[in-house]
């Protein structure tokens, strides 16, 4: 009797050690949160700002379950004029008539949705004078006058006059400059990123041009944070960090931005 | 002194975390709210269905069709009215389109004795939500010429005619919106048809009939709301032209207008004037509509050169029609 209680508890406990798996947890909190989306191009109308949210980790995106469609929001303008902002689709707020932005205006963003309100603030950069651009090396240099409260990266493309198309254009800028960065004639040198070889080809040499952008400042901080939390592939590094938008408040993220864009095209060295 | 120590050590671990808030700054208030309610609602005002004028013609067409409400006063409604129409006073006007299913008619048509007080309340009743709200064009003054000497005694010149300008006057700088409601206590869309309907209520009032125009140069905000081709022939001294539909909009220079000042307005006819005071009114300006417009001030001049569209402007006796009317209650 003693001996088959004695199998049985044994047994028990084989058993229930064979089932003691260890699983890791891996406990990843949702915490929705306000996404707000808006490049405001200098010399051109205003093109609307993008409300949506974020969606669990797994959730397939989805526009018509991300788009936030009973925000509150309006643009100041140079701190007096108000423009109330009009839901019109996918997420996508309007004012009620065209808005033109214009250079050296700063847009502040008032929002509210669901007892939350965010904020942001931007400088719509002024025009940019580029002078001296000059492909060397399998790059664009070029030189530019640069203002307060302004950073500064640029791009080749080359464009088709011809055909009126542009043939190809930089995915990235080669980096993002401030105007803290100045030589001493005063201004400030830009460079693109490197060109292919298929391009700097003599069938597209006289094609190639250099846009040159302006952001406001914030942009500078967001541009050098933008790549963390993304999945970190190389097990020697971390990408953890936040990123640093420039629209705050309640739970929301995301890039209330001025810019401005200029282009001319290179010149052989 | 190390259990002060422990508690300081913890409020400021408790600060830390405290930081990451940042303060948003609320700007909002009651004018932004209902500045876009009345954009979410068409835009009316800046839309090109102000300020909805409906001709005679049309009407007699479909007098069975289209409702016709009557806003002049008993006597002048007994004294002779289109065949059907209802007289009803301003303070009735909104509850009786309320409760007489007005939104089921094709058309609702006001009708005043010269088209200024009915463009009125036809704009506070766009603004209220009533889509199918008309003015008839000159009021009766165009549907007999029973009733036209209201208009025909005043188109004419001013005496000062001849001290009017051709200059463009700059805008006034940007300024606050005016504060409309002390705060929000409730729905917006509830708090602006409250509003609408005291306007409605309240009446054509805010008005100015003759003009001694130094005065109003140099104490009211004169606004020549109209077509760039008006302003252009001679306007009164200080007279600030603004676009109609386009210049009042929130993204061009509604906030130009003086918050804190007398508003005048004129067009060309003092139609749309009429419903563009509506408008600032219920936003909160102290707005006034300066009647019959540039009828009574170029007469001469803008029936001079008249193009197909500014005819369509302008008080013509030769136009008034012969429609019949009835009299009695």
């Amino acid at each position: 009797m003693k001996n088959s209680l004695a199998a049985v508890i044994f047994s028990i406990i084989l058993l229930h050690g064979c089932e003691n798996v260890d699983v890791v947890q891996t406990k990843i909190e949702y915490k929705e949160k306000i996404v707000v989306s808006a490049e405001l191009v200098s010399e051109s109308l205003f093109s609307g700002v993008t409300f949506t949210r974020t969606l669990p980790i797994g959730e397939r995106y989805d526009i018509k379950k991300a788009e936030i469609v009973n925000v509150d929001s309006y643009l100041r303008i140079n701190f007096i004029r108000i423009v109330p902002l009009h839901y019109q689709a996918d997420g996508v707020y309007k004012p009620a008539s065209n808005l033109m932005v214009n250079p050296g205006d700063i847009f502040e963003l008032f929002g509210k949705v669901n007892g939350k309100a965010f904020y942001s603030k931007t400088l719509i950069p002024g025009k940019i004078s580029i002078s001296n651009a000059v492909l060397e090396a399998g790059y664009i240099r070029a030189s530019i006058i640069p203002k307060e409260g302004e950073v500064y990266g640029c791009k080749w493309f080359v464009y088709s006059s011809a055909a009126k198309e542009t043939i190809a254009v930089a995915d990235e800028f080669f980096s993002i400059i401030e105007p803290s960065e100045l030589n001493t004639s005063g201004s400030l040198t830009v460079r693109t990123s490197q060109i292919p070889d298929l391009y700097l080809s003599a069938v597209y040499l006289d094609m190639i041009n250099i846009q040159v952008c302006a952001f406001d400042k914030a942009y500078m901080n967001y541009y050098l944070t933008r790549s963390n939390q993304n999945v970190v592939n190389n097990p020697f590094t971390q990408g953890g960090e936040e990123i640093v938008w420039n629209v705050y408040g309640d739970d929301a993220i995301g890039m209330f931005i001025g810019m401005g864009k200029s282009t001319i095209k290179a010149v052989r060295q | 002194m190390k259990k002060k120590f422990y508690i300081f050590f913890v409020l400021a671990v408790l600060c830390g975390c405290l930081t990451d808030d940042i303060n948003v700054p609320l700007e909002f208030n009651s004018s932004f709210d209902l500045l876009k309610y009345l954009e979410e609602q068409g835009d009316y005002i800046n839309s090109r269905e102000a300020p909805s004028l409906i001709e005679a013609a049309e009407v007699y067409m479909n007098l069975s069709h289209y409702l016709i409400i009557d806003v002049r006063s008993n006597e002048e409604f007994i004294n002779g009215h289109i065949q059907g129409a209802r007289n009803v006073t301003n303070k009735e006007l909104l509850s009786f389109l309320l409760t007489n299913n007005a939104v089921s008619y094709q058309k609702v048509v006001l009708v005043s004795a010269d088209g200024q007080e009915s463009a009125f309340y036809t704009c506070l009743l766009r603004l209220y939500g009533f889509n199918n709200i008309f003015t008839l064009k000159f009021g009766m003054a165009y549907w007999n010429r029973s009733f036209s000497q209201i208009w025909l005694k005043k188109i004419k010149d001013s005496p000062l005619k001849m001290n009017y300008s051709f200059d463009n006057i700059p805008k006034g700088q940007l300024q606050e919106l005016p504060q409309v409601f002390e705060q929000i206590n409730g729905n917006i869309e509830d708090l602006a048809k409250e509003r609408i309907a005291f306007f409605i209520s309240r009446g054509f009032i805010d008005t100015m009939n003759n003009i001694n125009e130094a005065e109003v140069g140099s104490t009211m905000y004169f606004v020549c709301y109209s077509l760039r081709n008006l302003y252009e022939q001679g306007h009164p001294p200080n007279a600030v032209f603004y676009l109609e539909s386009e210049d009042l909009k929130s993204t061009k220079d509604l906030q130009t207008l003086p918050a804190g000042r007398e508003i005048l307005i004129y067009d060309y006819n003092g139609q749309l004037s009429a419903s563009v005071t509506a408008y600032l009114q219920v936003l909160g300006y102290n707005a006034k509509s300066f009647l019959y417009g540039a009828c009574q001030l170029i007469y001469g001049t803008v029936t001079g050169d008249l193009d197909s569209r500014t005819r369509s402007f302008i008080f013509l006796p030769e136009e008034i029609n012969n429609f019949p009317y009835v009299k009695g209650n």
